[in-house]
């Protein structure tokens, strides 16, 4: 092996290292509830980036840009509400302070599968998520056991690995302290001290599909996106984008 | 100032060994995609040993013991599975249903610890899965489980890269979801676990990992770094304590 060869595998453990960083921070994004940085930290400048979840796409960059830019409202919202009811608490906090306060959206992620392009322009990375979410609406806060997969396809830019396309899919997204097996999930009654939260859902999907159906009892099977393979270039191989 | 080492290798070594491990996990990060997608027999396939003389000696084991042999694997894991399968779904009345109907078995793998044997030729890992098995029911609901579990393999080189040689799923607990884990029965019964109930006589029968009282059962061991792979530390049959082959 030549010194060359030696220089390239080493490159290539670093770009899988990167890779994997660049989907861990996806994730810690999410839990510090940094979306609005979301778009121009992590994601490629080009404007082809989409974002897939189970009924559909964000398919472009005003799109996402959009679906990530709602949730810093909505979190500061929820604080709000939360300041009101806890006026001992946070009374005295500052609206950055509280940033936050309420939500709590843990999706660990393991199982990493990353193919690194022959050519080191592009990448892929397959892994599972593994948390729950809590998030607060009308009925108060609320935490769902979240199980799924991301698929994401990277793009090198500026010296960095970026995301180019994203698909983000739940096989379980079920209340905690519940069965699953149910067909009707658990459900929760409205609480009057946060009616402030009433209409509060994030943008839907620019383009519908059906990319992936939750878990149930009568699903067909579980059926997920294939997993990289080994592949030279971007154009010889599948895309997770649309 | 670099670290004193008892084994100093060239670069070249290092960075093989590196990408072994990155290989390893790689490996059983798709084998337990595969399991979820229902493509069993491309597992054993494309992720298991090809190697005639390896074939004989690879190792499925289960907390009631062990499958041996590529084809009793096969057997067990492929054939058995979806005979099962196809009896669970015709007696909810889903005879007509494809396989995977209703289920979701999923087992994602973190906290790997992996070592490369000195020699190169073998390697072996542990991981945790926290995870899920639902199963469909007539009703349309299902029954649906956290599934708790060590699992520990053993890794050949073969001319087609590193294969899957032995693998040791221990089980440690399910429990329904939305139930508390204090309703665990405190006593392992041989036979009545799900898995148990769903597949044939191991090709050696006998416990391998015993999870009463959820103590600490340390079957399989931590693997520890090693020169060359020995019976005494596989993770197939021969390598567990009660073994009497």
């Amino acid at each position: 092996m030549t010194n060359l060869q030696i220089e390239h595998l080493v490159e290539r453990w670093e770009d899988r290292r990167d890779v994997k960083n660049q989907m861990g921070k996806f994730v810690h994004y999410l839990l510090l509830k940094k979306e609005a940085d979301m778009v121009a930290d992590l994601w490629s400048g080009r404007d082809d980036i989409c974002y897939g979840v189970n009924d559909g796409w964000y398919a472009g960059r005003e799109a996402v840009k959009n679906y990530f830019g709602w949730f810093p409202g909505y979190t500061a919202k929820v604080a709000t509400c939360l300041k009101e009811k806890f006026p001992d608490k946070l009374g005295d906090k500052s609206d950055d302070e509280i940033f936050g306060v309420g939500l709590m959206e843990i999706k660990s992620i393991s199982n990493y599968v990353i193919e690194v392009a022959e050519d080191g322009q592009t990448a892929k990375g397959f892994c599972c998520l593994f948390g729950f979410n809590t998030t607060v609406d009308t009925r108060g806060p609320i935490s769902n056991w979240i199980l799924g997969t991301l698929a994401v396809d990277f793009v090198y830019e500026d010296d960095m690995w970026k995301i180019l396309h994203m698909q983000y899919l739940e096989d379980i997204n079920r209340p905690a302290g519940s069965d699953w097996g149910t067909i009707e999930p658990k459900t929760y009654e409205d609480r009057p001290e946060f009616e402030a939260l009433r209409g509060l859902t994030p943008p839907e999907p620019t383009v519908k599909a059906v990319l992936h159906e939750k878990y149930s009892g009568t699903r067909k099977a579980t059926v997920l996106p294939p997993l990289p393979v080994p592949y030279a270039t971007f154009a010889e191989t599948f895309s997770y984008g649309m | 100032m670099a670290k004193k080492k008892n084994v100093i290798r060239s670069n070249e070594e290092r960075i093989v060994r590196v990408w072994d491990v990155e290989q390893v996990k790689d490996l059983m990060s798709r084998r337990s995609i595969y399991e979820a997608t229902g493509r069993r027999q491309e597992e054993l396939d494309e992720l298991w040993v090809q190697v005639p003389e390896n074939r004989k000696t690879a190792s499925f084991g289960r907390n009631w013991g062990y499958y041996v042999g590529l084809d009793e694997i096969k057997k067990y894991y492929v054939d058995d599975y979806a005979a099962k399968e196809a009896d669970a779904l015709s007696a909810i009345g889903k005879g007509d249903e494809a396989p995977g109907y209703g289920r979701f078995l999923f087992h994602p793998l973190s906290t790997p610890l992996v070592y490369v044997a000195g020699d190169g030729k073998t390697a072996q890992g542990t991981w945790y899965s926290i995870g899920a098995d639902c199963y469909p029911e007539a009703e349309g609901t299902a029954d649906c489980n956290w599934n708790c579990q060590k699992i520990c393999a053993d890794f050949i080189k073969e001319p087609g890269g590193w294969k899957i040689w032995h693998v040791v799923f221990s089980q440690d607990f399910t429990v329904k979801t939305g139930h508390d884990t204090s309703e665990l029965q405190s006593i392992y019964i041989r036979g009545t676990g799900r898995d148990e109930i769903d597949f044939g006589d191991p090709t050696i029968p006998m416990l391998a990992h015993d999870p009463s009282y959820t103590w600490c059962d340390n079957y399989p061991p931590l693997n520890d770094p090693y020169e060359t792979f020995t019976d005494e530390i596989s993770y197939g049959p021969e390598g567990h304590p009660d073994y009497e082959g």
